[in-house]
């Protein structure tokens, strides 16, 4: 405790002294170690490790979190998700969605010392279209037929399609700009993703994986106001829930990434830390096989969602952190309209399944092993089995459970599936179509319900063929209303995101989507 | 003809009689044993519960009741409840015949196949010897938990296939017991008589073998229902046991770890039961051995 008190003393007298934290590398070895600048630094422990640092070759949130201290893309989202610009100023989008021109900010660098320019833009864009490089992310962005040099800060893109969701994809973490000059290094060593190079305000210094990633302040930073405010941020892997929080509370992290409902008191409970709590754009469902007996008639799908007591569950295994959904989307997704909600009335469902003239059936239910996904399935199984449905649980490992979820229809097993889903682009097509077009019927993307509803599917597709948002609006909402009624998941609720920070630290999130937003963490 | 039965009978009367007067001499030192009587009793109590759970759980064990989640031990619910509001104490009744069931099923089939290998690899010596006691030394190779979740991968979870893996995991173990006792009983003139007389290999080995061998087969047996219930709430733990919503006691440990700190009963009352039954079994087991075993004491 002593220890603890003195290094912030300290820190607090330096910051009154009005010395600067600049590196003054010589002058610190010199001194007495009592009085060297300290330099500060933010200590991140996150969930799980990082697994690339190249924006286009990345697929999980415990590396986004990371990466957006150190890159930035033509368009990003602010901690609330909203839409803000980055490195282009202004763009403009054709009427058919199909051309989407950015006008770019002038006098950026790269932390190499590379101008951020079209041609910048050009590259990273050329780089994850084109499949020879196999980049996670091509997928994400092949809808780009050509990128054009308009002149030095104008560039242009084609889609080979209309798709009204360009925007929102151009500020989807992965659309974070590398510099074109480590880039064309690291193809060649393959060593880009382990020594990153981007325009944000801190910069990469070393990543020791299933250690630590460490990033410094990037001195020439474009945008005054959103330079870096510490020295150093640090992030380390904890897989540990009650280590993060141990960790939290001892000063050995700032920031936590991710604190699990049942351990949220213990954080609450301390008087050096606070949970940070964010809306999240996560929404968590069943989906029912819709192509298998007995999910194939709507009023048994509408039977099991009457006959969740969302609510509840949502007190107990979620400790209050979540709210019933009332449409597949979640409020802070762009397009998402307040459809409906199945009330918790288990004779109606009862009711309903006698008109469906089926009474009682056994099916089984897939889940992950996770905690609370496991603490979910069972109160499924208990509530269906008070309307006769008999549950078999089956809790695999995540790979084991992606490879079953991913077989074709002919040979999926599938019958219940408990999910969830957050769509980082923030709009509302990720958000619906890879989850509920008939195209995303597995193995080729995540429609778990094996759901064929044309009249759903021209509505995306409406949506998609223009950048006319009123029209794309009323598109989806049309679209959710048609979810909510034919039910082909059981719909349940979206979570709060939790992160635990530390008092003397501010500005830091868990974005809507689960990814962390660190680039404003500052000392207090 | 009637000369072999009569000598045979003969020798099963005077056995009969010896071990008569050997098993209450057993009895005598065991109730004389406190810390065995008082593992006895808990065996017993466990037993009593397994059996008549539904009489004595004032609740089901998988009703759930999530208005009442997590609340702590009370009048109403004497253990407390779970994340689904279950009452604790009524999953940790029913729990103990899980364990029981594991516990026995696991360790009686390990003893059978243990005493069956040990007394052929013992007896016949040579190449039957070779081939299964190498064989159970690659089986020792492997530590026990891992060697049962390595058969779980193979063979899928539940708690059937967890007896599975346990009876194998124990064999080694049994084995080798079995078949030192028979190799130092082999030689005794009781045998060499019997096989004087013409008895057969199997007869040798069952009537006058296998009796001979019970007492060390009996200490194992119940030392080895302490390891069986303990590694069945492992692999319950780790989620490769008993599958929702089995109140089996390591998934129930499992369910209470994240409430660790806040609630802590949820995981420490199922910690508790599988404490209480393996400490009973093993205090059980080593009375027995002190009982059975004079050579063992010191």
């Amino acid at each position: 405790m002593t220890t603890e008190t003195k290094r912030i003393s300290r820190r607090k007298f330096f910051r009154l002294a009005g010395m600067s934290a600049a590196p003054a590398a010589g002058a610190e070895a010199a001194a007495a170690p009592a009085a060297a600048a300290q330099p500060t630094e933010i200590v991140i422990a996150q969930y799980a490790d990082l697994v690339s640092l190249d924006p286009q070759h990345t697929n999980d949130n415990a590396s986004y979190g990371p990466e957006k201290l150190m890159f930035e893309g033509l368009i990003g989202f602010n901690e609330k998700m909203e839409m803000e610009a980055m490195l282009a100023e202004r763009w403009e989008a054709s009427d058919d969605a199909t051309t989407f021109t950015f006008y770019l900010r002038k006098g950026i660098k790269f932390h190499d010392g590379a101008p951020f320019n079209a041609e910048a833009v050009k590259y990273n864009f050329d780089r994850v279209t084109n499949p020879d490089n196999k980049l996670i992310r091509y997928g994400l962005y092949r809808i780009i037929e050509k990128t054009e040099v308009i002149d030095e800060y104008t560039v242009k893109f084609t889609t080979s399609e209309p798709f009204g969701a360009m925007l929102a994809t151009f500020a989807h973490p992965a659309g974070g700009i590398v510099s074109p000059l480590a880039a064309k290094l690291g193809e060649e060593a393959l060593e880009f993703g382990k020594a990153p190079v981007g325009t944000g305000p801190y910069k990469f210094v070393e990543w020791v994986p299933g250690d630590h990633l460490t990033v410094e302040k990037f001195a020439d930073y474009w945008n005054p106001e959103q330079a870096g405010k510490v020295d150093r941020f640090i992030i380390k892997p904890v897989p540990e829930a009650g280590t993060r929080i141990s960790m939290l509370q001892a000063g050995d992290a700032q920031f936590i990434n991710q604190v699990p409902y049942p351990q949220v008191e213990l954080v609450k409970g301390s008087s050096d830390a606070s949970i940070v709590e964010n809306e999240s754009v996560y929404t968590y469902w069943v989906a029912m096989n819709t192509q298998k007996e007995p999910f194939t008639d709507k009023r048994v799908r509408q039977a099991l969602n009457y006959a969740i007591d969302k609510q509840a569950i949502i007190d107990s295994v979620l400790a209050g952190y979540g709210q019933v959904i009332d449409s597949p989307l979640a409020p802070r997704v762009w397009g998402y309209k307040s459809t409906r909600t199945y009330e918790y009335d288990p004779e109606k469902a009862k009711a309903l399944l006698a008109e469906a003239g089926v009474s009682g059936f056994k099916t089984t239910l897939w889940a992950s092993d996770a905690t609370d996904a496991k603490q979910v399935s069972v109160a499924i199984q208990g509530q269906l089995a008070d309307i006769g449905v008999e549950v078999e649980i089956m809790n695999m490992e995540a790979a084991t459970l992606n490879a079953e979820r991913f077989k074709p229809p002919e040979e999926n097993q599938s019958m219940l599936n408990f999910a969830g889903w957050s769509p980082s682009t923030g709009d509302a097509d990720w958000g619906l179509r890879p989850l509920l077009s008939k195209e995303s019927i597995p193995p080729v993307s995540f429609n778990l319900a094996f759901w064929d509803n044309p009249e759903f599917d021209e509505q995306i597709k409406t949506a998609l063929g223009t950048a006319d948002e009123a029209v794309r609006l009323e598109a989806y909402a049309k679209a959710q209303e048609i979810v909510m009624e034919e039910a082909p998941w059981i719909f349940l609720w979206r979570t709060t995101v939790l992160g635990g920070i530390s008092n003397k630290v501010g500005d830091m999130w868990i974005q809507p989507d689960g990814i962390g937003y660190y680039r404003k963490g500052y000392y207090k | 003809m009637t000369t072999v039965d009569a000598t045979a009978a003969a020798a099963n009367l005077v056995l009969a009689q010896r071990s008569r007067s050997l098993w209450r001499d057993a009895w005598a030192r065991l109730i004389r044993n406190r810390a065995a009587v008082f593992g006895g009793v808990i065996v017993l109590l466990l037993i009593i519960a397994g059996l008549a759970a539904p009489l004595l759980a004032p609740y089901s064990p998988i009703k759930q009741d999530l208005r009442n989640s997590v609340k702590p031990p009370s009048m109403q619910h004497l253990l407390g409840t779970d994340v689904h509001g279950r009452d604790i104490f009524s999953r940790i009744i029913y729990g103990a015949s899980y364990s029981l069931r594991i516990g026995f099923l696991g360790a009686f089939l390990a003893g059978l196949i243990g005493s069956v290998l040990g007394l052929i690899s013992g007896f016949y010596g040579g190449l039957a010897d070779l081939l299964i006691m190498r064989f159970m030394d690659i089986l020792l190779a492997f530590p026990g938990l891992l060697l049962a979740i390595a058969i779980i991968a193979a063979i899928g979870p539940g708690l059937n296939n967890v007896i599975i893996a346990v009876a194998i995991f124990s064999v080694p173990t049994f084995t080798r017991v079995v078949r030192g006792s028979v190799l130092s009983v082999r030689q005794n003139e009781y045998i060499v008589a019997a096989r004087t007389v013409g008895a057969t290999d199997n007869r040798i080995m069952r009537l006058h073998l296998f009796p001979n061998i019970l007492a060390p087969l009996i200490v194992l047996v119940t030392m080895r229902i302490a390891t069986a219930i303990l590694t069945a709430a492992s692999l319950s733990f780790l989620g490769l046991g008993a599958q929702p919503p089995t109140p089996e006691w390591g998934a129930m440990l499992s369910d209470g770890r994240d409430y660790l700190v806040l609630a802590p009963h949820v995981a420490a009352f199922p910690g508790l039961a599988i404490l209480l039954a393996v400490l009973g079994f093993n205090l059980l087991g080593d009375g027995l051995r002190d009982a059975l075993d004079p050579r063992m004491r010191l």
